[in-house]
This record gives structure tokens, sequence and C-alpha cells, in this order.
């Protein structure tokens, strides 16, 4: 046997005559090890879930697409060895589905599986149509076209090809699930069919989509994709051919946001100082008890190094059974709470993620944080004298104290006091497991605070400020702006207002036109020599314009909305507003800060219709989100007049938005006439207050869930430092109670005492909580709110009393536990076996 | 030749104005195979002493020369390393390791040196002391003249320059007493060792070749 093994067989018997300790220590790692599990499989997840959600959105898991290839150009291109998946989607054109505005389909025609694969729409039953009468569709598309999904059903479509309208009737050869979250269906026909239906068509107008091939492409890697699909155009000679491509944005190198780093840095730099205080305060009694025999270790030659040696192999032993069991119950944990995370990220999609990478990080950062733990013990081993063994145990604590003043005062014993006294023979270890306990509660009550400061309120009014908004559902069809779509029905919104029950109602209305004016043209080139907002400009699809002429929009708004109204100037006269020679402009898109008109310019709108008007300008204001069109901000300044005035500048009368208010008595009967009316239509989409409290609800139950695991886990760590301080404390001072009793002390004053010890440690800790704990909360709070605008700073200490009695009993629990059990020996027996 | 050499050997304690002085200007040498009592009453300073030449312990001043070196120039870490090749100490408590047994007592410093025992020279020096029977003994079971022998056959495993022994028999009853003193006695000069016992016990004092008498932890004679 060489020092090695020797080194490793000590280790091994003092692990074996650590039971107690070894239990705290592999409690302890587990629970820090389910921390760093919970949070990287969390992120991961959510990441993961985001992308392929973010993809299933695009319609792709490709890293681009060529696009409007010719059938020569994609043969060309397909045969690079750059490429390592390749196919086409050959543009037919848009099916209808009549009555249904929010459905979209587009007429494709398929090179192979993969490319229906990597669009999410490979049939799951049956396969791509081959022969000239087939087709297949998702199930979705199925159900509105009132066909059963069955291979071998008889489908009949309409479908645009150029300007034509064209209609045919196929066989269904496969389906799939569709995805209700996706923007468009993909209805795939045969290649034999495209053929006959192309063979003679003419292009409408220059730039024709019409039969050619988009083709998705996978390369062998993810880099730098603009350079390779640069690189392979110019390789394939195709430079000049106009080729055009996209890359997915999901494949965009990531930008990391400063605020998450901090966010993460800070979850992880708290999970390792918790499991530091706890770790390191087991070893750190643990050695500490055990230093006489690391002095006699000393005396018979053990050098430091292999001291280190010995402790680090129960480390390390301790961190193979912790650690994986940590991994496991982390993992298991992740399951539960990764879905009520999602809730709130609005990801469809719920991936849990296996990376084993997630794996191989925590146990690193569990590892990371059980060594650095190791270094106070280490340090004590490292400073201890070899007489300290030729001593007696008691020399170990308080070496450098040698007075002590009386803790007895004159009169009647006062057992307080001993418990106070000897909590404070161990400064150390009273740190430690204060700063631990402290820990725990002060994160109890940020998560309870945080909870609580959810503010509903704040959160509806953002979304909705009238109890009921309905539109056509193509306005909520994000990517997809066809105004005229968009429009509500007036036929449809005189059968709303007949609905009883409606206190007040109002209108949003909307129009596109071109904006005229030079002035703009030299604010943007003012506006350009900012550097931010050159890079901005960059970035967007706003573009100088060359002839002076700027795309924009106006918005328009009934009385009852006005209030609504982002008003970014200072009061603004709502009367002069109502005489409809004011308009109101927006600000800068980038920043609202800058502005394109003052108040007093004036500026002509001239509509689609032609006709012309000049307004004076009354002030800078915003339609706020809920109320816009899709998501169509543009850089330009937007407009917004009355109603009145808006109708009759540009002859429209169709709304996009109903706003209602409803009776209280009446809202339940309204709210079921409503739903009826716009299942029956298919056309409509509302949404109510009671959906955004429901969703909010949601989302508070999310921080609920997440909060209280973290609670019970932290408060969890908290209660075992503690409990491993008091067990050790009182298993170590047998003797000197055995003492106390071989004087006189009741086993009931020893009990007190202990209990006081106990209550020592509860007290201070709740003085540390409500003192600096207290502050680190309402900062913590603060941040919270200016991060989460739904969020109001809103600061308790209430969870940490609770959590404070909790201990208490615990306090009252373990001393009697431990002490009942240390009864069974006589006095005599326990100085004995003690010594 | 001597062996191990103290040179103006001084240990104080405390700060002023209270300082004590453990040792003052203590100056010893032992020769090669001697088997020297340290003398004196309790608190003379003996067990100082002992501490300092075995490197347990730094002192204020002066030197101690081991085998020629001198100990308190080397670093924390080379020290213990020479102390385990050259020093085998002895103690009153015995200072067994609790959680092994007493084989594996004995031949620890060895292998924390990273050699292998010595298996026959070993087993000669557990014969010698009568351990054979308790090999597999924790220390606990052992009587304290059972303990005693195991720490001497600890001491003498390693085949140290020196052996040192702190009122060995300070703990046992004078008949076991006697028979540990007779064993240490028989032991180190069998297998050749110098061996320095400190004990206030005369009779013990008195199986040595010579005495050192030490008072106030100035030496105040040699016999």
């Amino acid at each position: 046997m060489n020092a090695k093994n020797i080194l490793s067989r000590i280790s091994a018997k003092v692990l074996k005559a650590n039971r107690l300790r070894n239990t705290f220590a592999v409690i302890a790692i587990v629970l820090t090890t389910i921390l760093f599990t919970s949070i990287f499989t969390v992120t991961a997840s959510w990441l993961s879930s985001m992308t392929e959600s973010d993809k299933r959105h695009l319609g792709t898991a490709a890293h681009g697409e060529f696009k409007y290839l010719t059938e020569e150009q994609y043969k060309t291109i397909s045969a690079h060895p750059l490429i390592k998946d390749i196919g086409y989607s050959q543009i037919i054109g848009f099916v209808s589905v009549p009555g249904n505005h929010s459905l979209s389909a587009e007429l494709r025609c398929a090179s192979n599986e993969w490319v229906a694969d990597i669009t999410y729409s490979k049939p799951t039953v049956g396969a791509l149509p081959e022969k000239e009468n087939e087709i297949a569709l998702d199930t979705i598309m199925l159900e509105y076209l009132g066909v059963t999904p069955q291979l071998g059903s008889e489908v009949s479509i309409t479908f645009g090809l150029g300007n034509e309208e064209k209609s045919g009737t196929f066989i269904l050869s496969g389906f799939w699930e569709g995805d209700a979250t996706s923007p468009a269906s993909i209805v795939w026909v045969s290649k034999p069919y495209s053929d006959k239906l192309l063979k003679d068509y003419e292009p409408v107008f220059e730039e024709d989509p019409t039969g050619k091939y988009n083709a998705p492409v996978m390369f062998w890697d993810s880099k730098h994709l603009e350079s390779k699909f640069d690189y392979l155009i110019t390789d394939c000679g195709l430079g000049n051919a106009g080729v055009r491509f996209g890359i997915s944005p999901v494949y965009h190198e990531v930008k990391i946001k400063p605020a998450a780093v901090l966010m993460a840095v800070a979850l992880l730099g708290m999970i390792v100082i918790c499991g530091y205080l706890i770790i390191s305060n087991v070893f750190s009694i643990s050695i500490a008890n055990d230093i006489h025999s690391y002095a006699l270790y000393k005396i018979i030659g053990t050098t430091n190094k292999q001291l280190k040696r010995i402790v680090r192999k129960q480390v390390l032993f301790l961190c193979f059974i912790g650690i994986p069991l940590g991994l496991v119950t982390g993992y298991a944990v992740s399951c539960v709470v990764t879905p009520f995370t999602f809730r709130i990220l609005n990801v469809s999609v719920t991936n849990i993620s296996a990376n084993p990478l997630i794996f191989v990080v925590t146990a690193l950062f569990s590892a990371f944080t059980v060594f650095i733990s190791t270094y106070r013990s280490l340090k004590l081993i490292k400073e201890v004298s070899p007489i300290t063994a030729l001593r007696s145990n008691e020399s170990t604590l308080n070496k450098s104290k040698k007075v002590q003043k009386s803790i007895l005062k004159p009169g009647k014993l006062n057992v307080l006091r001993l418990g106070f006294a000897n909590v404070f023979r161990y400064k150390k270890k009273m740190f430690n497991v204060i700063l631990s306990l402290a820990f725990s509660l002060i994160l109890v009550n940020i998560s309870y605070s945080l909870v609580n400061s959810f503010d509903m309120d704040a959160y509806i009014s953002k979304n909705i400020t009238c109890d009921y908004m309905i539109a056509d559902s193509a306005l909520y069809m994000s990517n997809h702006l066809y105004v005229e779509n968009g429009l509500l029905n007036r036929d449809r919104v005189s059968d709303i207002l007949s609905i009883e029950g409606i206190k007040e109602s109002g209108s949003v209305y909307f129009s596109e036109f071109d904006l005229e004016d030079k002035r703009l043209n030299a604010r943007y080139l003012e506006l350009s020599t900012d550097p931010m907002i050159a890079d901005y400009f960059k970035s967007s699809f706003a573009e100088k314009s060359q002839n002076d002429t700027f795309q924009s929009h106006i918005y328009a708004l009934d009385e009852m909305l006005y209030e609504d109204i982002r008003v970014l100037d200072e009061k603004l006269d709502w009367d002069l507003f109502e005489t409809g020679d004011y308009v109101l402009v927006s600000p800068f898109l980038g920043n609202e800060n800058v502005r394109y008109y003052a108040p007093g310019d004036t500026v002509e709108l001239t509509v689609q219709s032609g006709k012309t008007k000049t307004y004076k300008v009354l002030g800078t204001a915003r339609v706020p989100d809920r109320l816009e069109v899709g998501h169509s901000h543009l850089p330009n300044p937007e407009f917004i007049l009355p109603s009145k005035e808006f109708k009759e500048l540009t002859g429209n009368t169709a709304s996009t938005i109903l706003a209602l208010n409803v009776t209280d008595s009446e809202k339940e009967e309204f709210e079921q006439t409503l739903s009826d009316y716009c299942e029956n239509t298919g056309e409509i989409t509302y949404v109510s207050r009671d959906y955004y409290k429901a969703m909010f609800d949601g989302e508070k139950q999310m921080f609920v869930v997440i909060g209280l695991t973290l609670s019970l886990i932290l408060g969890f760590i908290g209660i075992v430092n503690f409990m491993n301080s008091m067990i050790t404390s009182i298993i170590t001072r047998r003797r000197e109670f055995a003492l106390m009793q071989s004087i006189g002390m009741e086993t009931k004053q020893l009990n007190v005492m202990i209990f006081f010890e106990s209550l020592a440690y509860v007290f201070f800790t709740l003085l540390v909580v409500l003192t600096f704990g207290a502050l680190i909360g309402k900062v913590a709070i603060a941040f919270v709110s200016s991060v989460i605008w739904y969020v109001t700073d809103h600061f308790m200490i209430r969870a940490s009393i609770v959590c404070a009695l909790l201990f208490i009993v615990f306090a009252g629990l373990i001393s009697c536990a431990v002490f009942s059990n240390m009864q069974k020996k006589t006095v005599m027996e326990k100085l004995v076996t003690y010594d | 030749m001597s062996i191990l050499v103290a040179e103006d050997l001084t240990k104080e304690y405390g700060v002023k104005p209270n300082i004590v002085k453990a040792l003052d200007h203590v100056n010893l040498s032992v020769g090669e195979k001697d088997f020297v009592a340290v003398v004196g009453t309790s608190g003379s300073g003996k067990s100082t002493l002992l501490h300092m030449l075995g490197a347990l312990d730094s002192p204020t001043s002066g030197c101690v020369r081991v085998d020629g070196k001198d100990i308190f120039k080397m670093n924390e870490e080379e020290r213990t390393v020479f102390r385990r090749k050259k020093i085998g100490f002895i103690f009153q408590n015995f200072n067994l390791i609790p959680i092994m047994n007493v084989y594996d007592n004995i031949v620890l410093p060895i292998m924390l040196d990273g050699k292998t025992p010595d298996e026959s020279f070993v087993k000669k020096v557990i014969e010698v002391l009568g351990l054979s029977e308790k090999l597999n003994n924790l220390p606990s079971n052992l009587s304290g003249g059972q303990q005693q022998r195991v720490a001497i056959a600890r001491a003498l495993a390693t085949k140290p320059a020196i052996i040192l022994a702190d009122e060995p028999t300070g703990n046992l009853d004078s008949k076991t007493g006697e028979e540990v003193m007779n064993l240490l006695k028989s032991t180190t000069k069998e297998f050749g060792q110098t061996a320095m016992i400190i004990t206030h016990d005369e009779k013990v004092a008195a199986k040595a070749d010579y005495r050192i008498r030490i008072e106030d932890g100035k030496i105040t004679g040699e016999k």
C-alpha cells in the first residue's frame, strides 16, 4: 500500500465515523444541486422552447430560404457541397376559405418529405401527394372545409392563381395536426398537378412568384449564414441573377441583454452563497469537532497537503452521492415548475430540455460550490498546531480568549442568559447559521412581497380599458396586414350593438395614406446625424423617401376612447381637437423625445381618395398598442383625428375596433350572447376585461409556484443548517452537559437552556431580517417593479415572521428530541464515555 | 557524536509585562543511542522542552539541531516531513487514532511518508511489544498499558533517529508503568535508537543512562 492509498483509507474511516455529518452534508449538496438544476433546466427549456416556438411561428426550422428560384437556378444551387439539406416548395397560389378571414393557406408543391418536415407540414397520417388528383393538408383546414380527416376523402378547394380563381377536387393522400398559432397553413398538391396547371401560365406582373421555387436550406452549421448564402450564390455563378434569400431570425446571433445577465448572475450567485453557507458550516463544525484528531495526524507526521487530500476525498465522496441525487430530484422539480414558467413567457411549445450539458454544468457548479465551501475547514486544519492534540478537547474553542467575564450574575440562575451566552461562545458558527437562516427568510420575504406586488389594475388597464374589445379576426393576425380584411363588417357591428346591456360604445378607425412633406425629409436628414437614431434607420425598414412621400397612417377615435390616447405633451385642449381643425402627431418611433412637428405647425394630409385638408398640429400623442392595427408601427409620423373629421376626410366609415362598456347587471348574459355570436360568424374575435383578469391570474400563479418552490428549498436549507448546528453542538457538548448535571443542574433546566440557545439564533436571525433584510428586500422589489411594469413597489415582512415562528417550533422539537436521547445514560456513565 | 542539540533555546509565553519564560536559554546535547531522562517538577518547562526538540512548537529564540540539521530553518511542511522521518513520539495520553486499529496505528506514519512498511521489522517490533494478538483491536478496546505499547510500537516502526517520550507512564499504574519503561528501554537498545524520556518520577528516571534536571526553564543539573 502506498501513501495515496493510506490517505484514501483514512478518508474512508473519517467518513464512516461522521455519519451524521455526512447526512447533513449530502442533504446540503442535494438541495444546492436541486436549485442549480432547476435554474439551468428552466432556462434551457425556455431557450429551446422559444426557438422551437419561433420556428413554428415562422413556419420553418431551416437555416434560411432561397426565394423565387427558377427550376434551373434551383438545380445549380442544390448541388453545392456547402448545403447539407435542401428542397423546394413551389409557389402556386392562395387557397381561400370562405367566411374565415383569419385563416390563410398557401397552395404549394413539395420536392420531398424533408421540405414538408422542415416547414412543419409533413403528413403524420398518409403521405405527400404523388398523383395528379392527390392533396395533403392540415386538420384545421380540413375542419374549415368540412372534410373528415380520413385518407381517401374528397377535398374541394378554390384558390387564386395569378389573377384567376381556380378550383379543383382532390383525394386526401395525407394530413397532419394543424397548429393554431401558426400564421399560415400549407396545402400540398403533387408535381404532376402543378406542372399541368402551370404549363401555360403567364406571369401577371413583373416579379410574379407563381411557379417559382422557394428552397429552404440547412447548412452543415449555423455560423455566418449570411456569408454562406452570399458565397453560395456567387460560387454558383448566380451573382447577377438577383437571387434573393432570407435567413431565419431564429439563427441570428442572440443578443444577450445586460439585465438578463445581471439577473442570471444574481440568481446563480445567490445559490452559490446559499450552498456555501450551509455546506461550509456543516464541514467547519465537523472539522472543528474533529480538530483534535487532525492535530494528532499532524503529530505523527501528516503534512498539510496530505490532510487537505484527506478532506478533499471525503468531500468528493459526498459529492458523488449528493450531486446525482440532486440532479435527478432537481430535474423532476423542473419538470413540474417549467410549464408554469412558460405561462408568462407566452411560449406555446413546452420542450423540457434534457440537454446533457445542463447536467454537466449543474454538476460543475455544485462541485464548485462544495469545494469553495471547504475552504474554511481546510484553513482551520492548516492553522491547527500539532500541540492541540496534546491538550484537552476544550482547547479548541476560543483559543484567543484568555479570560472570560462571568456569565452568571448573583441571585437566581438565569438560564436564558446562559443560553444566549453559550451561543456567543461560538461566534463564527453563530454568524454562519444566522446568515444562512436570514438569507432564506429574506428571499422568502422577497418572493412573498413580489407575489403581493402584482397590480391587477395596472396589468388590465395596459391591455384593455373597456369591458370588451371587438375586432375582425384578421386584425389580430400579427404578420398579415390587409386592412381591407381587418375592417369590421358594418352589419356585424350593428348586430353586436343591438345586444342588450351596452352602456356605451366607441370605435377606432384607420386609414393608410402617403404623406407628402418636404420638411420631413430635411428632418430625417437632421435626425440621422444622431448615431443612435442612424442605427435605428439602418436596422429598420424605414428609409428616407426619394420623392418626399412617406407611408403613413391616420387613426381616429370616438370620444369614449380619447382617454386611451397616450398624450406625450402637456395637457391637450380636447375641445380644440373636437373642432376637427387639429391633428395629433406621433413622435419618432425609436425615441419618443424626438418629434417631427411642433404644436402649431401645419400639415397637409392627402388621403387615398385624393381629398386634401390642412391641419394644425395640436400636440404629440400615440394610439396605444391595444388599439393599433396589427403591429404595424411606422417610424414615420402617424396622425390621430376625431372620428367625425376622419369620416369626412377619408369617406371611410368602417371601424377596426369596437370598444364596449356593459352594465354590470347584464354582463353575464351579454358575454354569452357575444361569444355565441362570434362563434357562429367565425369572422369576429373579442377580448374582455375578464380575459385579461384570467391571464393576470395565470402569470401571478406562475410567480407563486416559482416563488413557493424557491422559498421552500431555501427555507429548508436554512432549517437543515440550523438543525445541523444545534444537533452537533449538543452532541459535542455532551460532556459539558454531563458535568453541569453532575454539579446539580436539573434536566429541565438543561432543556430550557438548550431551547434558549436555539431561540437566540432565531432572535438574531429576525434582527438581521428586519433590518438589513428589509433594506435588501425593498431594493429588490423596487428593481423588479422597475423592470416588470405591472409590479408595484410593495414590500412586506409578514412572511418572515411566520417562518421565524416555524423555526421556533423546530428549535423546541430539536432540543427535546436530541436531549431525551441523551438522557438514557447516567451522569457518571456520560462523564466517562464522553471523555 | 551528538544527535540532538539545543542551543540557547528560549520560549516565552504572554506579552509584556506578564512574560513567562517556559524555557530560558537552554543548552543541551544528546549523544547517539543514549537513553536520557529529563526530570523536573510540574511547570518546570520539561514538556515545553520536549515540544521544541520534537518540532511540535517553535521557540522564541535559539535553535535545535537534529542529526545536524537546524529544524527551525525549515518551513512547516518540510519540518513535518523531517519530523515523521526522524522523530518518534510517545505521549502520556497515548494519542492513538481512535478510528483505526492497532496495526494501522502502528504503520500509519510510515505510509504517510509514502513508504511500504518493512513488514519483518514491524512484525518484530509488534512481537517484542507483545501486541501480536491485538492487531485488529481498536484503541478503545485496549488497556492503558496496551495502548502505550501501541504508541511505542508506532514510534519505533519508522526507525526514527530519536524517540521523545512525554511522561509515558503518567497514565499507568506503577506496575504497568515499570513494564512499559523496561520495554521502552530494551526496545530502544535493541533497535539502536536514541531516547529522551520526560518524567517527574525518580523511579522511572533511574532507568535512564543519565538525567537532565530542569527547573524554572533552566537546566540545573546533568548526570
